[in-house]
C-alpha cells in the first residue's frame, strides 16, 4: 500500500498522461458494452431501450437458422484465414527486400508507394477494379480482345472471385503491415549480422537465422490482432468491390453483407446488434485461444 | 465500423428514453387553441429529401411560411433538406437517437416505424387538428393506417403505376414508330428490333434503378406486394398470397428478359453499372428503359436528364397500401409538440399557398404566374433550372394538387393524377398493411436470396428455367412458407376486424 502512495507521488504526471487515453478507452470501448442488452431486446421506442421487451436470443436466430448461416460463416473464416496468411508472407517478404536497400531515397519511395493503397478509400478501390474487370471496357477484357480471346464477364463468374478478393486485399493492406516489419527489422541489432557476415553466413542464411527469428513477436502479435478480428469482414471489400452483384453471392457474401442486405428492408436494430454481439464474442474467444496457443508453444511472446 | 455505429446509436437511444419520460404527461387536454397557440414560438423541424441542402431560397421559404402558419400557432417552420445520398442514413439516426423532429418524410421504411414506435399513432390528433387533410384523401387514407391507427399522412402523388417503356422521343421520330401504335410487350419488342437495328452502337434498354437488372417492373400492377417476395394476385378476387418467384408471371419474365438480352437489347453489365438511367440518358448512349408511369413521368425525366422522352404504357395499374402510403410525412415519437406538428401537416396538406412555396419558392424570384387562367407557372426571366432557389418533388411536397402546374406539364395535371389514381384496381387487400415482426428471421434470409437470383434474372443473364428454379428452391429453404402462412393469418384476421 506504502510503495503504492509512493509510486503515485513519484510518477504523477505519468499518471496524468495516462488519463486522456484511460477516459477515451472507458467512454469509446467500455461504456458502451452496455449496449449488448440490445441484442437481447425487442426495442420499441416508445417504451425506450431498457423497458423494452426481453426477446431472448430471437434476434440471434436469422445468423443460426437460415440456409446461408454455414455459407457466409465458411465464408468469413476462410477469407480471414487467406488474407492473414498471404498478407503475412508478403508482408514480410516485402519488409526484407526494403530493409535490404541501401538507397534511402529509394526506400523512402518504395515505402511509400506499397502503403499508398491503404491509404485509398474502398469505394475508390471498387472502381479502380471496376476499371480492370467491366464487360466492355475494361483493361482485361481489352487486352483479351485484341489477343482474339473472347470477353470475360467478370461480374457474374463466381469462380474468380475468390482470388479477385484476395488479391485486391493483399494489394490495399499489405503495405501496412510491411512498414510495421520494416520498422521491427531495422530495430534489430547491427552486430548479430556483422558478427554473421564475419562468419562466413551467407545472405539467405542471415535472413533465415537472424531477421526471421527476431522479428517473431511482431509477426505473433499482428497474427493475433487479426485473428481477434477473423469473425469481422472488411464491408467495403465484400460488397463495394464486387458492385454488390447478385450473381457472386455464393463466394461474396460474408456475415457483415448478408446482415447488411437482410436488414435494410426490416431495419432491425435488435438484429443487427445482435449480429455484432455474436462477432464480438465468436472474435473474444478466438483471441483467447491463439493466445493459449502461443502461450504453450512460445511463452515469451504471448500478448498476456 | 458498425459495431462502433451499433455502440453510439445505443448511447444516443439512452438519451432518448430519458426525454421519453419527460415529454409522455404532458399535454393530453383536447382544448385545440390554448396547445396551439401557447404563446411559445417551438421550432418545428420538417425533414425531408432533396437535391441540395441549402436551396438560395430556402429562407425566404421559411419566412412565408412562419407568416401563413402564425395565425394558427405559435411556431416556426425550420425546414431541413437532406440530400438524397444521406438520406436514409440521417433519418435513421435522428429517429433512433429521439431528436425533436416535428414532421419526417419517410418513404419504403413507414411500416418499420411504426412497427418499433419510432413515429407517433397521431391517430386522435388527426381528428382534432387535421381533419379537413383525413376528409380530403377519402379512400386513399385508409392505406396509412395501421391495425386501424394513423401514423402519417400521404402526400400528394400517384398512387399507382402503370409500366412500360420510356424512351427518347428523337429516336422514335427518326425511325417514324408513332408511339400511339405501341400497345403490348410484343409492340415493343418490335420498337427494340428497329432500334437495334438503326443504332447498333447504342444500349436499347438500360437499368431503371442502379443494380436492379432491366425487366424489374414487367409486372408491375399484377401484385399488391406485401414485403420481398410475398404479395396478393390483383386478378382474384379473394385474398390469394402467393409467392411471387413461383408464379407463371415471373417465369414469363424470366423467359422474356433471357430472350431479348439474347437479342442484345440489354446494356452489358446491367447488374452492376453504376450509372443511373438520367445520366445514360443524357450520354446518348441509351434508348430507353423499362419503367413505371404516372402522369408528368416525361416531365420529371426531362427535368433530369435534359432528353425528351415518350412514355409507352402497356401495363395495367394497382391500387395498393404499400403504393400509397409510400411516402408520408410521419411525426416522430420524440417530437415535444404532436399538436403543432399535425397541424402543420394539416396545412401543408390543406393550404394552396404553402403547397406552392414547397412546390416551387417564392412567387417573383424562384416562379411567375404565366397564365392565370390555367394555373400555370413558369421560371421566371433569366432563371433556369441551375439557377433557380428552389426545386422540389410532387411526391416530397405535401399537397401538390393545391399548387399551379409548371409550363412544361399540360393543363390540368392534377386533375389527370386524379383520374390515374381513381382508375386503378383496387387490391384485394387493399388498406392491409402486413406485420413483419414474428417472421423476420425468414424475411432477412428471403431478402439474400432475392438480392442473389433477382437482377440477374431480370437483365436475362441466367437460363430462366434453371435459375427461377433455383431461386425458389432457396425461397422454400428460407421458409418463404412460413411468411406466407403469417400472411395469410394476418389478412384473415383483418378482413374478420372490418
Amino acid at each position: 500500500m506504502k510503495t503504492k502512495q509512493t509510486q503515485i507521488r513519484n510518477y504523477w504526471p505519468i499518471y496524468v498522461m495516462l488519463l486522456p487515453g484511460f477516459l477515451y478507452l472507458l467512454i469509446n470501448n467500455y461504456i458502451p458494452m452496455a449496449g449488448i442488452i440490445i441484442a437481447f431486446k425487442n426495442v420499441d421506442f416508445a417504451k425506450g431501450i431498457l423497458r423494452s421487451d426481453w426477446a431472448g436470443f430471437a434476434n440471434f436466430e436469422y445468423l443460426f437458422k437460415t440456409p446461408d448461416a454455414f455459407r457466409i460463416t465458411r465464408n468469413t473464416l476462410l477469407y480471414n484465414f487467406t488474407f492473414i496468411a498471404v498478407n503475412l508472407v508478403i508482408g514480410v517478404l516485402l519488409a526484407i527486400l526494403l530493409s535490404e536497400i541501401r538507397n534511402r531515397m529509394a526506400v523512402k519511395v518504395y515505402q511509400t508507394v506499397i502503403l499508398l493503397p491503404y491509404m485509398i478509400s474502398i469505394v475508390i478501390v471498387s472502381y479502380l477494379s471496376y476499371a480492370f474487370l467491366a464487360s466492355d471496357t475494361g483493361l482485361i477484357n481489352g487486352i483479351r480482345t485484341s489477343l482474339g480471346q473472347s470477353k470475360i464477364s467478370w461480374y457474374t463468374t463466381e469462380a474468380y472471385w475468390p482470388v479477385i478478393l484476395v488479391v485486391v486485399n493483399c494489394w490495399k493492406n499489405v503495405g501496412y503491415g510491411a512498414i510495421v516489419y520494416l520498422a521491427s527489422i531495422l530495430g534489430i541489432d547491427r552486430t548479430l549480422y556483422e558478427a554473421a557476415a564475419v562468419d562466413g553466413i551467407s545472405k539467405l542464411q542471415s535472413i533465415r537465422y537472424i531477421t526471421l527469428p527476431m522479428i517473431r513477436p511482431t509477426v505473433i502479435t499482428m497474427v493475433l490482432l487479426n485473428v481477434g478480428r477473423i469473425f469481422y469482414s472488411d464491408f467495403g471489400l465484400f460488397y463495394q468491390v464486387p458492385m454488390n452483384s447478385g450473381a457472386l453471392l455464393n463466394v461474396t457474401n460474408t456475415i457483415d453483407t448478408y446482415v447488411y442486405r437482410g436488414l435494410i428492408t426490416l431495419g432491425d436494430i435488435g438484429m443487427s446488434s445482435a449480429a455484432g454481439v455474436y462477432q464480438s464474442i465468436v472474435g473474444f474467444v478466438l483471441i483467447l485461444l491463439a493466445n493459449w496457443l502461443t502461450r504453450r508453444y512460445s511463452a515469451e511472446n504471448a500478448l498476456f | 465500423m458498425k459495431k462502433r455505429w451499433v455502440k453510439t446509436a445505443s448511447w444516443l437511444l439512452a438519451a432518448s428514453t430519458v426525454f421519453g419520460c419527460c415529454m409522455t404527461g404532458m399535454a393530453e387536454e383536447a382544448a385545440a387553441d390554448p396547445i396551439l397557440k401557447d404563446g411559445e414560438m417551438t421550432s418545428l423541424r420538417v425533414v425531408f429529401p432533396g437535391g441540395t441542402s441549402s436551396p438560395a431560397s430556402l429562407e425566404a421559404v421559411e419566412e412565408r411560411l412562419n407568416e401563413i402558419i402564425a395565425p394558427y400557432m405559435d411556431a416556426t417552420v425550420d425546414l431541413e433538406i437532406l440530400e438524397w445520398g444521406v438520406f436514409s442514413d440521417q433519418q435513421n439516426l435522428m429517429l433512433s437517437s429521439g431528436e425533436d423532429v416535428a414532421l419526417m418524410f419517410t418513404f419504403t421504411s413507414s411500416r418499420n416505424y411504426a412497427a418499433s414506435n419510432q413515429v407517433r399513432d397521431i391517430t386522435e390528433l388527426c381528428e382534432t387538428y387535421a381533419g379537413d387533410a383525413v376528409e380530403a384523401f377519402g379512400r386513399y387514407m385508409d392505406a396509412c393506417r395501421i391495425d386501424g391507427k394513423l401514423y402519417g399522412l400521404p402526400t400528394f402523388h400517384e398512387y399507382t403505376k402503370d409500366s412500360g417503356l420510356i424512351c427518347r422521343t428523337d429516336i422514335l421520330e427518326e425511325l417514324g414508330i408513332d408511339p400511339e401504335t405501341v400497345t403490348s410487350w410484343e409492340d415493343i419488342e418490335a420498337v427494340l428490333a428497329k432500334v437495334k437495328e438503326a443504332h447498333p452502337e447504342m444500349n436499347v434498354l438500360s437499368p431503371v434503378e442502379v443494380g436492379s437488372g432491366i425487366l424489374d417492373y414487367y409486372n408491375e400492377g399484377k401484385f399488391d406486394v406485401l414485403t420481398d417476395g410475398i404479395g396478393v394476385r390483383m386478378d382474384a378476387d379473394t385474398a390469394e398470397v402467393v409467392n411471387m418467384y413461383d408464379t407463371p408471371e415471373f417465369m414469363e419474365l424470366a423467359k422474356l428478359a433471357y430472350d431479348w438480352n439474347q437479342k442484345g437489347y440489354f446494356m452489358a453489365d446491367a447488374t452492376t453499372v453504376t450509372d443511373t438511367r438520367q445520366d445514360l440518358l443524357a450520354a446518348g448512349s441509351t434508348f430507353g428503359y423499362i419503367g413505371q408511369i404516372h402522369p408528368g413521368t416525361a416531365t420529371q425525366e426531362l427535368k433530369n436528364s435534359g432528353v425528351p422522352v415518350t412514355t409507352i404504357t402497356v401495363g395495367s395499374r394497382a391500387l395498393t397500401t404499400g403504393n400509397v402510403n409510400f411516402a408520408q410525412y410521419m411525426v416522430p415519437t420524440a417530437c415535444q409538440t404532436p399538436e403543432k406538428a399535425v397541424k402543420l401537416l394539416d396545412l401543408m396538406l390543406t393550404d394552396s399557398e404553402i403547397a406552392n412555396l414547397l412546390m416551387y419558392g417564392v412567387e417573383g424570384t424562384d416562379y411567375v404566374v404565366k397564365d392565370e387562367a390555367n394555373a400555370i407557372v413558369g421560371y421566371p426571366e433569366g432563371v433556369d433550372s441551375s439557377s433557380v432557389g428552389w426545386n422540389n418533388e410532387t411526391w416530397l411536397a405535401g399537397n401538390g394538387a393545391l399548387a399551379y402546374v409548371w409550363e412544361s406539364d399540360e393543363p390540368g395535371l392534377w386533375d389527370r393524377y386524379q383520374e390515374f389514381n381513381d382508375s386503378a384496381k383496387l387490391s384485394p387487400v387493399y388498406g392491409f398493411t402486413f406485420n413483419t415482426e414474428n417472421v423476420k428471421t425468414e424475411i432477412t434470409a428471403i431478402s439474400n436470396v432475392i438480392k442473389k437470383y433477382k437482377a440477374v434474372i431480370c437483365a436475362g443473364y441466367s437460363e430462366p428455367e434453371e435459375a427461377v428454379a433455383q431461386m425458389v428452391d432457396e425461397l422454400n429453404d428460407s421458409g418463404i412458407e412460413n411468411v406466407i402462412a403469417e400472411a395469410k393469418a394476418q389478412i384473415e384476421s383483418w378482413q374478420a376486424a372490418k
